[in-house]
């Protein structure tokens, strides 16, 4: 009877596992398709010749590099997760400017976003120093944490990036006026694979590996990630990077 | 008098570009990028047509559908999907919009859709409005039916399919037929497997025996036949 249950349950941990497998190759097919839908259709008019006027054609051309750009950061995520888990990931430190970073970030989502999108502002607070740190990590950090505060925040609200410094530390912080997180699944934010869900408990869209992805980042800096939430009133990242130098080559 | 369509989806070149295409089409076009905007859009510009996305901001595409069809707006909706398993969800069997694309689509195939619905939409309003046989009572205008004086809960889809058969009562319809005048012509992933899921969802519904219907005949090898 010991032995039936054991194998009662491998087989329903093996089901498990494939179920997650299956919705996770779901989930990522729909994040390629619905970009790759609105590529397929501006240069659908564009081949056919039906975009004459030059304002317009900007506006498409804009609108495909944006999309390029999204699938571009999918195709990353998955590629460092798959590092990740294959213990393989490396980051190469450099002097980094994080208010560039930061800066960068923040223009970019404020292009792609609608205008009647959530408002989106950058804080700086005093000096910030260098950073030493990967760049590019950082910037794919914040892209993920700003990517979630716009799928979460309704338009009319704000979305807030705050970098500070107290001397010890850089802390860069992303706060949204969004729906916020069950008090349920707060302790479970950083899981891979993990959706949340939005005000009518319906699972958002997403490959649940953003956030899997920031904790890595930022803990692989010698940093720490913290989040705070307000069903309803909204979230806050803060991202709290040391400044004291740390070994090579983690 | 061009006809108005409504055009709800959150990416900003899909809403761009089918936007367009539209017009260039000869529609008059109003969008939005997000469910509570299109329920508003919806009451207030009254469409002819809604092209709706499955998966939307704040309120998705599945809560749009049901709260129109909830306040009794019968617009037709073509419903963007991503997913393939949810075509007969979207279909009419919980959410009663009346055709779909997957994505990722081709514009063209999608106004010749648009044209499609129109077609059928045009083609309905010269039909019978309402029929009474064995007790059952159809009211094809206002989408209310019921069987010996109680209410009979039919997804809009099933009152299409319904009103095919009784505006060629009589004949021998074949799946194709179903596919044809339900689905459009360039209609490529309804299956006939889904005609037959709907007959039988419908024999449940008015017939005292489903497994003896007396109005929807099965015909073998050819399809289906309504008698009164």
């Amino acid at each position: 009877a010991f032995g039936a249950f054991l194998i009662a349950r491998t087989i329903a941990h093996e089901m498990e596992v494939l179920k997650i497998k299956s919705d996770f190759v779901a989930s990522v097919s729909h994040e390629f398709k619905t970009p790759l839908t609105s590529i397929k259709a501006l240069m659908e008019r564009l081949v056919d010749g039906k975009v004459r006027d030059t304002d317009k054609m900007d506006q498409y051309f804009s609108i495909i590099a944006q999309d390029t750009d999204k699938l571009t950061r999918l195709v990353n995520n998955l590629l460092d997760f798959s590092k990740i888990e294959a213990g393989k990931k490396e980051y190469v430190l450099f002097d980094t400017d994080i208010v560039r970073i930061a800066t960068e970030q923040v223009e970019r989502f404020k292009k792609e976003q609608a205008s009647s999108s959530p408002d989106m502002r950058l804080e700086i607070t005093g000096e910030i120093p260098t950073l030493r740190a990967d760049a590019d990590a950082l910037s794919r950090a914040l892209a993920n944490l700003l990517s979630n505060a716009v799928k979460f925040t309704p338009p009319g609200k704000a979305i807030r990036v705050g970098l500070s410094s107290d001397g010890e530390n850089v802390v860069l912080e992303v706060e949204d006026e969004g729906i916020g997180i069950h008090p349920d699944e707060l302790g479970r934010v950083f899981e891979k694979f993990f959706q949340g869900r939005n005000a009518l408990s319906q699972t958002v869209t997403g490959t649940g590996l953003g956030l899997t992805l920031v904790k890595h980042i930022v803990e692989a800096h010698g940093g720490r990630i913290l989040v705070e939430s307000r069903p309803g009133l909204g979230s806050k990242f803060s991202m709290i990077f040391p400044l004291k130098s740390w070994p090579e080559g983690s | 008098m061009p006809k108005k369509i409504l055009v709800v989806e959150d990416e900003p070149g899909i809403r761009l570009s089918l936007s367009d295409e539209l017009e260039s089409a000869g529609y008059r076009v109003f969008t939005a990028e997000n469910g509570e905007k299109a329920l508003a859009a919806a009451g207030c510009e009254k469409p002819d047509l809604i092209i709706l996305d499955l998966m939307l901001p704040v309120l998705d595409g599945t809560e749009v559908c049901k709260k129109l069809r909830m306040r009794g707006d019968r617009t037709p909706i073509i419903m963007l999907t991503v997913k393939d398993k949810e075509i007969d969800k979207v279909l009419g069997l919980e959410l009663g919009a009346d055709d779909y694309m997957t994505k990722p689509f081709s514009l063209r195939e999608l106004v010749a859709r648009v044209k499609a619905v129109f077609r059928r939409t045009e083609e309905r309003s010269s039909d019978p409005d309402v029929i009474s046989f064995g007790g059952i009572d159809l009211d094809f205008k206002k989408f209310e039916a019921s069987k010996k004086g109680q209410k009979l809960d039919l997804t809009p889809l099933e009152f299409h399919m319904l009103k095919l058969f009784v505006k060629r009562r009589g004949e021998v319809l074949t799946r194709d037929d179903f596919l044809d005048g339900i689905w459009g012509e360039d209609n490529v992933a309804v299956s006939f497997r889904t005609v037959d899921s709907h007959i039988a969802n419908i024999r449940k519904k008015i017939e005292d025996d489903p497994s003896r219907p007396r109005h929807i005949l099965s015909i073998r090898g050819v399809g289906y036949k309504f008698v009164e």
